[in-house]
């Protein structure tokens, strides 16, 4: 009897023994845990920007509405340059591509005025690189002292899944607009016969009203008016007098010929009188590039900012309106002034390229950035630059610091895509046929993983000698789906780009893979762009 | 018999009770192992303690990772700039070997490692490297971090991986 207490006894105190070690293993596991979920960083929504304040001299604010009619017969008069798209190049032959950045946006919203307006844009509209470029990306702030990070990504290409994509995007450094360097501003404004309409000149007043909030009482703005013949409406004026500005502003009336020529010379003249030393001196010129007297020709007014740009006066140009726009001299004529083209189509347009994108417009960070990629064609059998066209340059100019090439403003984004076809695939259209004689092996197999190298190019704004960069880049094997949702929506982009011009390039290109890739790319999209953009390839599909 | 009875209740309960206040105090460490996460991570787990409750087990809360999303080296100072994100569940420091390569005429080699003590806190590095600024050739340099964990062997050379690599943008020009 005593022996059975003795053993009932001893089961019960093992298994009270066992059932206090497991508790305590339980218990000290459970408070470890529960102090750890309560260290987690939960993600917090981020909230929307706040709308920009806009300050208004009086009554005129609600002149121009939002949406405005495109009038389909006066499209037919406007004039774009023809655009020839780059073709496939054998790294064999060609293992360099040179071209220069581009900041333009005016593409995009150009072809959303069409799209909008219930036609599709024609082809030369269309710049693939300045639709890209409209958007902003998620690449890190530069670190080490350059004025922008440079990051590059490989994945297959959504169109053409034999080929891959290289996307290579330049962040440029943020700045603060209470330390930028003071501004000496120019206006010139365009007030002929053909700015007489609601989504030309009303609209251009409102844009500059939105610049000018964005302006600091250190800054000072002029303007300069040109129809038949050009005249100083605002001498100078400190910002801090902004009833000054914006009365000049309302009393502009639309009337008369174009003689942007004589125009672009006051506007320099006044901005040289002007000039800020180690300011940001810059002419706005607000047009519909219609020029029909005095200097009226592309090559004409090119020469002439030319021969201006040289006094490290930049020029910003604002295309608006429909009808007779002349996107080509517009964008020449940026192009040669060192700086930046955008087209204004609406008063939300206006906002985000003079209200939210202000110093990236006005503030250059570096200029004459140019891009050089060597390609390893022990992997690359050939490649294809998507849009740059008109920013192509010589091999040799890459080294070359007298070249001139585009500039990157504050907080500004800059992307280039390459299509690549790897070794092993057949180069289409490389425009030539195959050589007999000079069979060049590929070489350097220890390079194997590595699909380039990408140099850039850039000046400080006030230096003469460039700096070079050098990174090269390697091959990960990435799918689209695993791509970034930067590469993702640069390639949907670039895919809508290659479907409205109907590109010889555009392979398994469809609307939906588009919509699809976009939508996977949206992330926050606090500003809406992305979404919008969806919106547009949607009504895009319906018109195709 | 009684007394060896309430003796060994005695004894069970003290035991017991030690075990459960160890068990809310006190965790015995122990080795690592190494596991690569995804790209350029390293991370490494502690072994899980063999416990009863499945359910409290730890996981991904343990990781220690190290990640460099850009570098740069400026040659006009021998500068090596990196963004680095350091992380560790029980927010503490540790050590990271920072491999070098280089890719040029002579093919992928590997160049030397930096050791550096990170914390969570860290987000940048900065360091002058006069060695890489005596290098004749500098196209392309690599760099790939590794948390040192302590099975970390130091006899063999790091071996290049275009997976785990980030490439350094060299800077030139004053």
């Amino acid at each position: 009897m005593q022996s059975q207490i003795s053993l009932k006894g001893y089961k019960f105190l093992v298994g009270l023994f066992i059932l206090s070690l497991g508790l305590s293993g339980c218990l000290s596991s459970s408070e470890k845990t529960g102090s750890q979920n309560s260290n987690k960083v939960v993600s917090k929504p981020v909230a929307r920007d706040a709308n920009t304040t806009e300050v208004y001299a009086d009554a005129e604010k609600k002149e121009v509405s939002e949406e405005f009619v495109v009038d389909d017969t006066k499209i037919s008069s406007e004039r774009y340059a023809k655009i020839d798209e780059n073709p496939f190049l054998l790294t064999k032959r060609a293992p360099l591509s040179t071209f220069s950045i581009d900041v333009d946006t005016a593409s995009y919203s150009n072809v959303r005025r069409y799209i909008n307006s219930g036609q599709l844009p024609p082809k030369d509209a269309v710049r693939i690189e300045e639709l890209i470029n409209y958007f902003e990306y998620d690449y890190p702030q530069p670190i080490g002292g350059v004025p922008f990070s440079v990051n590059t990504e490989v994945a297959q290409t959504p169109w053409n899944p034999k080929h891959k994509i290289v996307q290579i995007g330049l962040q440029g450094k943020k700045v603060s607009l209470d330390n930028v360097p003071p501004s000496n501003l120019v206006f010139l404004l365009d007030v002929s016969g053909s700015m007489n309409e609601p989504n030309k000149l009303p609209l251009l007043k409102n844009s500059l009203r939105i610049l000018v909030n964005q302006l600091t009482p250190k800054d000072r703005v002029a303007i300069v008016a040109y129809a038949g013949a050009s005249g100083l409406v605002l001498p100078s004026t400190s910002v801090s007098n902004k009833n000054a500005i914006f009365s000049a502003l309302n009393r502009l009336e639309a009337g008369g010929s174009t003689n942007g020529g004589q125009g672009i010379q006051l506007a320099y003249k006044v901005a040289q009188d002007n000039f800020i030393l180690n300011g940001n001196n810059r002419v706005i010129l607000a047009t519909d590039g219609d020029f029909n007297v005095g200097l009226s020709s592309d090559e004409q007014l090119v020469k002439l900012i030319e021969n201006k740009g040289k006094s490290n006066i930049f020029l910003s140009v604002f295309g608006f309106g429909s009808g007779n726009l002349n996107d080509s001299m517009m964008e020449k004529l940026s192009n040669t002034g060192n700086g930046n083209y955008a087209y204004i189509d609406s008063n939300e347009e206006a906002r985000k390229a003079l209200g939210q994108q202000v110093a990236g417009t006005l503030y250059t960070i570096a200029k004459d950035v140019k891009i050089q990629v060597e390609f390893n064609p022990a992997r690359v059998a050939g490649y294809r630059l998507i849009g740059y066209e008109n920013r192509i340059m010589a091999d040799k100019d890459f080294n070359d610091d007298k070249k001139d090439a585009g500039e990157i403003g504050a907080g500004i984004s800059v992307t280039a895509l390459y299509e690549i076809v790897p070794v092993g695939q057949k180069v289409i259209n490389p425009g030539v046929d195959e050589l007999k004689y000079s069979k060049v092996q590929p070489t350097n197999t220890e390079f194997n993983d590595e699909l380039m190298t990408v140099k850039l190019r850039y000046k400080e704004p006030k230096q003469d000698n460039s700096k070079l960069l050098t990174i090269g880049v390697l091959d990960k094997n990435k799918s689209v789906e695993n791509a970034s949702s930067n590469l993702k929506l640069a390639t949907a982009v670039a895919q809508f780009g290659l479907l409205l011009r109907d590109s010889r390039y555009k392979a398994k290109s469809n609307y939906q893979s588009v919509i699809n890739l976009a939508n996977s790319s949206k992330g926050s999209d606090l500003k809406g762009y992305r979404g919008d953009f969806v919106n547009l390839v949607k009504k895009a599909k319906n018109l195709g | 018999m009684t007394k060896h009875i309430v003796g060994l209740i005695l004894f069970t309960f003290i035991v017991g009770t030690s075990a459960i206040i160890a068990g809310l105090f006190y965790e015995v460490p122990k080795a690592n192992s190494i596991k690569v996460k995804k790209n350029y991570y390293y991370t490494y787990k502690k072994k899980k303690k063999k416990k009863r409750c499945r359910k409290y087990r730890r996981s991904s809360a343990e990781i220690v990772s190290v990640n460099l999303s850009q570098a740069i080296f400026d040659s006009s100072a021998n500068r090596l700039t990196a963004k680095i994100k350091y992380e560790d569940s029980w927010d503490s420091s540790g050590v990271v070997n920072l491999h070098f390569f280089v890719k040029d005429k002579y093919g992928t080699r590997f160049l030397k490692t930096e050791r550096l003590y990170a914390s969570t806190a860290m987000d940048k590095y900065t360091k002058i490297l006069d060695w890489m600024g005596r290098l004749d050739s500098r196209e392309n340099l690599y760099v790939i971090p590794q948390v040192q964990s302590d099975n970390y062997d130091i006899t063999g050379y790091p071996k290049f991986n275009q997976f785990k690599a980030t490439p350094i943008l060299l800077k030139a020009g004053n």
